[in-house]
């Protein structure tokens, strides 16, 4: 019985030997061509990166790529060092934008369609995926605003949170894909708020008009198409009469590439940005901000359209306080509270009102009763896109106005 | 019987060189052990190295409230905070330096610090290149009860010199 | 540093192999060369605790040579307490750092009391040098081995940087001639190039892919995870886990050819296993065999009965896990092996063997699966929470959207992971790489480098790119 277990394994080893021989080591022939082909290729590209100027600047990451680092026998010790130079390696590496370029199509390969929190969706459309809101902040900046509201019951305040692409183009997402629900985000804000504020929802009818264009596709942004078709849905809220249908619509650029171009590495497509000015108004205003105290007549920023993020055409980007005065005689003045996304709504607002005074709470420090009586207030508007104003922490403190 | 003496001799040398290294290891595990309780340091001269360091001395700490708009952090709950703020919304150039009163609360300070880090780099995303590289360059540093967050060109220099200020 | 970074790849291998091949073997110049450059790749990431690796290496190269003095001298008492003094310090530092915060975390919870402490820092790789020195003065003392003489050599062996911190646990006794006498060839430098980039693969693109796809489940909430999607976490999570730590043997062992050694595999098809103890003699096959080796059978193995055995196998089990970290969870996970392992020893016997293949196969990746839930959900809780989801109960039904959308997501990566876990795809490389016409080998050649391009894609992109194995 046992000389026969042992003769089966003796014929098992006699089968297996030279197959595992085999399998051990490459012919002769591919051994040496994978040791000329790997070192040859790890020092033609290391060479390749020694040799090459470094750059500064990254245009389609939009980043400022690292330098080599100083030696500090500080940084050595807590790694700072080491992780520094690693970065630097990474970020000077020779044609890093191709490489990444082919690390995005390979995924496309694969079948992925999430890129760094950018889902990649219908027609090219690139939609940022809103994060976990900040509960606790939430709650806080609720309470403030609704404080806010009972200390100011003369006013007329109005809030408008705009659901961000991946709610408005749900059927644009790639099929399936985990989003959070700002509908219910949005129901279950509405029933904290007090009763004087109103709030005004403008999904359902930017819904009917999503394949507009309503938010760009390389940026986490609305277009003024976005903006123009909330303002119509939003007009009767805000208690504007017959608000004005026709417009000029200019084209401004051509070749816009947004954050969520960047952050995903996608860079098959660009947007352009369309500016809108009424038709059948005389109006005229003067604008200022805190950031730059001359007066001019313009809401643009022609500037911006040759720097690195051309969304910052209106507005020349955010600041703590803007004030745009008009030659209308409406008797009201609106302030708003906002983030990026009112800056291509405001113009919309401009023919319905005598001043507007924009704030920015992630910016601004001062007193915001002061501001109310001082421009003689009369409506007031919180204007965030969903997933800003779910994660924002400064809107309380504001208007606590410590 | 040569041999065996040199033997015995040199067994022994091997171990007294042995004691000696595992003392050595104790004298290091004790030391890593204790390292993160450093001597009391007071704020003034951290305060006074750092922005040395960072060649802000001209600049003027804020007022106590930016602490809470910024940190969300009641600076009356710890022993002392100083802040010296962005000069104005395109500048992310800030410095923090918290003395606590309890270690407790270090995980608090340094989430308010994510915190705001975050919100920060959130802001400038896309468009701030510069600032967003500033934010990611930033040093946040423990040591003792001192919590240190830089945001700033020299911001290496100013870890640096916030470490040695307690030395 | 990590083997899957450009930095490592593109700067330090290339600037240490040049030196490494330019240095002659003679007065130890090439194990010098191997021991300053894995000394810079240990620092790099721990520059503190690289002295406490250095004081390790002291202390063990000394016990060595006196352990051996002492049992050349006849001096069997003083060979003893030698040997037991050095693994006990071994262990004590191994265990403070490992376990100092865990156990002071456990005794603040269950003893009235408020020990304050602040978290030490896990020096990376102490989990695997302390095993590899521990073996060496074991291994001396049982005089299997020689002591090593040169603290050059001898410090070579212990923080060699293929291996130094992830594995393959190497024993002194498998390398002993090599660090003395080995070869280096164009050929066997492309053999290790070509296991370097197989591993490479498997990290970055597979390990990386399934990873990302089971951090988006995990981020989804309990209620928003359906059976499907459950399945499908757990099986992303199988492969990660796999190409993970494989992808690292693979990288170890090639980068092991080209300093010319030859390690143990440490892997060998673990998933095709047709019963729990037989993954366990394909799976990490370094620790297992520590283990069984240097605490199984001092123990007494399975002889002195039944009880006594299972004793044995459920201390070892117990350790097995805690090894992997210091927290409730993997000493569960261990335990939980270890009474499966009692179960098919002793009560299922051959009948396992008996069933039809594909239900033994079932059977056993069933078990691991469940296993991997326990192993990397943070608490006990949240596994059985989890494992709940997986058989319909809390979650969001059998199958929604959100299961299809990562069923597309993963369905390209996973079926070539499922595929590359068999030996199917391996047992036909060698037609090509040692085929008698010269361009099927170019050929066999070509796609190497084709992995090689598309992972450096992936690392100079690498927003993602954690190593599971680090906490070990």
């Amino acid at each position: 019985m046992k000389l026969r277990v042992r003769k089966m394994s003796e014929k098992e080893q006699l089968r297996q030997e030279p197959m595992r021989k085999k399998r051990k080591k490459g012919g002769r022939l591919f051994c040496r061509i994978m040791a000329a082909a790997f070192a040859g290729s790890i020092l033609l590209l290391a060479l390749a990166g020694l040799l090459l100027p470094d750059r500064d600047y990254s245009e389609e990451e939009k980043r400022v790529l690292a330098s080599f680092p100083k030696a500090s026998w500080d940084g050595i010790q807590n790694k700072d060092y080491m992780e520094d130079l690693e970065a630097y390696v990474s970020d000077q590496f020779v044609l890093r934008d191709m490489w990444i370029r082919f690390k995005v199509q390979c995924d496309l390969l694969m079948g992925k369609r999430e890129f760094n929190g950018v889902y990649l969706g219908k027609d090219k459309y690139l939609m940022q995926i809103p994060e976990t809101p900040a509960e606790a902040e939430v709650a806080k900046n609720l309470q403030a605003i609704n404080l806010f509201a009972e200390q100011n019951q003369e006013l007329r305040i109005c809030m408008m949170i705009v659901p961000n692409a991946v709610c408005v183009m749900e059927d644009y997402l790639p099929k399936g894909a985990p989003v959070r629900d700002q509908e219910k985000d949005a129901k279950e804000l509405k029933e904290q708020l007090a009763a004087n504020i109103s709030y005004i929802d403008v999904t359902a009818y930017m819904r009917e008009h999503v394949q507009e264009g309503l938010y760009y596709k390389t940026d986490h942004h609305w277009t003024s198409k976005g903006a123009l078709r909330a303002f119509e849905a939003a007009a009767e809220g805000l208690g504007i009469e017959s608000p004005l249908t026709d417009y000029e619509i200019y084209t401004v650029t051509n070749d816009f590439s947004g954050t969520l171009s960047s952050r995903s590495g996608y860079h098959k497509v660009k947007d352009s940005i369309e500016v809108y000015a009424p038709k059948g108004t005389e109006v005229k205003y003067l604008v200022t901000d805190s950031d730059d105290i001359k007066e001019r007549p313009t809401v643009y920023d022609k500037d911006a359209l040759n720097g690195k993020d051309q969304y910052q055409v209106f507005f020349g980007g955010n600041h703590a306080l803007v004030d745009i005065r008009t030659t209308n005689r409406t008797n009201r003045t609106l302030l708003l509270f906002k983030d990026s996304y009112a800056n291509c709504f405001v113009p919309f607002l401009l023919p319905y009102y005598d001043e507007i005074v924009m704030v920015d709470p992630r910016y601004y420090y001062d007193n915001v009763q002061m501001l109310v009586s001082n421009k003689k207030v009369t409506d007031v508007l919180f204007l965030y896109n969903m997933d800003t104003f779910l994660n924002d922490r400064s809107i309380a403190d504001v208007l606590a106005g410590e | 019987m040569m041999e065996r003496m040199r033997e015995k001799w040199s067994l022994k040398k091997w171990g007294y060189v042995r004691i000696g290294l595992v003392v050595l290891l104790a004298v290091f595990i004790l030391f890593d052990l204790w390292g993160g309780r450093v001597a009391d340091a007071d704020m003034e001269s951290v305060v006074k190295a750092v922005t040395q360091a960072a060649g802000m001395e001209g600049s003027q700490p804020a007022e106590a409230r930016m602490v809470k708009r910024f940190y969300g952090l009641n600076p009356g709950d710890y022993e002392s905070v100083v802040l010296y703020a962005p000069a104005d919304n395109m500048d992310v150039q800030e410095l923090l330096v918290v003395k606590l009163k309890e270690s407790s609360q270090r995980a608090e300070v340094e989430a308010a610090i994510q915190g705001r880090l975050d919100t920060q780099l959130k802001s400038f995303e896309g468009y701030g290149a510069e600032q967003t590289a500033l934010l990611e360059a930033h040093v946040l540093r423990v040591k003792g009860n001192y919590v240190f967050y830089i945001v700033h060109e020299r911001a290496a220099e100013a870890g640096a010199a916030f470490e040695k200020s307690f030395r | 540093m990590i083997f899957s970074s450009i930095f490592f790849i593109f700067v330090f291998l290339p600037v240490v192999l040049a030196i490494y091949y330019l240095v002659p073997f003679r007065y130890q110049l090439k194990n010098l060369v191997l021991l300053l450059a894995s000394l810079v790749f240990y620092a790099w990431g721990e520059p503190i605790y690289v002295i406490l690796m250095l004081l390790g290496i002291g202390i063990n190269y000394v016990g060595g040579v006196e352990i051996e003095g002492y049992l050349q001298a006849g001096r069997e008492r003083n060979a003893k307490v030698a040997c037991i003094s050095i693994v006990a310090v071994d262990l004590a530092v191994l265990g403070f750092y490992k376990y100092y915060g865990f156990v002071l975390e456990n005794i603040n919870a269950i003893l009235p009391i408020d020990i304050p402490y602040h978290e030490l820092a896990l020096p990376i790789g102490i989990s695997f040098y302390t095993f590899q020195t521990i073996s060496y003065i074991i291994d001396v003392y049982r005089q299997k081995v020689e002591a090593q003489h040169s603290v050059i050599t001898f410090g070579a062996y212990v923080c060699m940087f293929p291996q130094l911190i992830a594995g393959p646990i190497v024993r002194y006794s498998d390398v002993e001639k090599q660090l003395s006498k080995r070869t280096l060839s164009l050929e066997k430098f492309g053999d290790g190039a070509m296991w370097f980039l197989r591993g490479l693969g498997k990290k970055v693109l597979l390990a990386n892919t399934m990873g990302s796809v089971f951090d988006s489940i995990m981020a989804l909430g309990a209620a928003d995870t359906s059976v499907l999607t459950a399945w499908i976490g757990c099986f992303a999570y199988t492969m990660q886990i796999y190409f993970d730590f494989g992808g690292y043997s693979d990288m170890a062992v090639g980068l092991g050819k080209m300093l010319g050694f030859e390690f143990m595999k440490n892997f060998d098809y673990p998933y095709t296993a047709k019963s729990v103890t037989e993954f366990w003699r394909r799976w990490h096959i370094s620790l297992s065999s520590w283990f069984k080796e240097y605490v199984y059978i001092p123990l007494g193995g399975n002889r002195g009965g039944t009880k006594k055995a299972v004793r044995n196998l459920l201390v070892v089990w117990a350790l097995t896990g805690l090894w992997h970290g210091a927290a409730w969870n993997f000493i569960f996970w261990g335990l939980y092996y270890g009474i499966i392992l009692c179960v098919e020893k002793y009560i299922l016997k051959e009948r396992l063997g008996k069933l039809p293949i594909v239900c033994q196969h079932a059977y056993t990746m069933l078990l691991v699966m469940l296993g991997w839930v326990l192993f990397s959900a943070p608490t006990l809780g949240r596994a059985l929470a989890y494992v709940g989801t997986m058989f319909g109960i809390g979650g969001s039904g059998v199958a929604d959207a959100t299961g299809l959308y990562f069923l597309g997501t993963c369905l390209v990566p996973g079926i070539i992971s499922a595929i590359l876990c068999t030996p199917l795809i391996y047992r036909r490389i060698p037609r090509i790489t040692r085929a008698r016409e010269w361009y099927k080998q170019v050929a066999g050649a070509m796609i190497y480098i084709g992995i090689f391009v598309v992972s450096t894609a992936y690392l100079v992109n690498a927003t993602y790119n954690p190593f599971l194995y680090f906490r070990f």
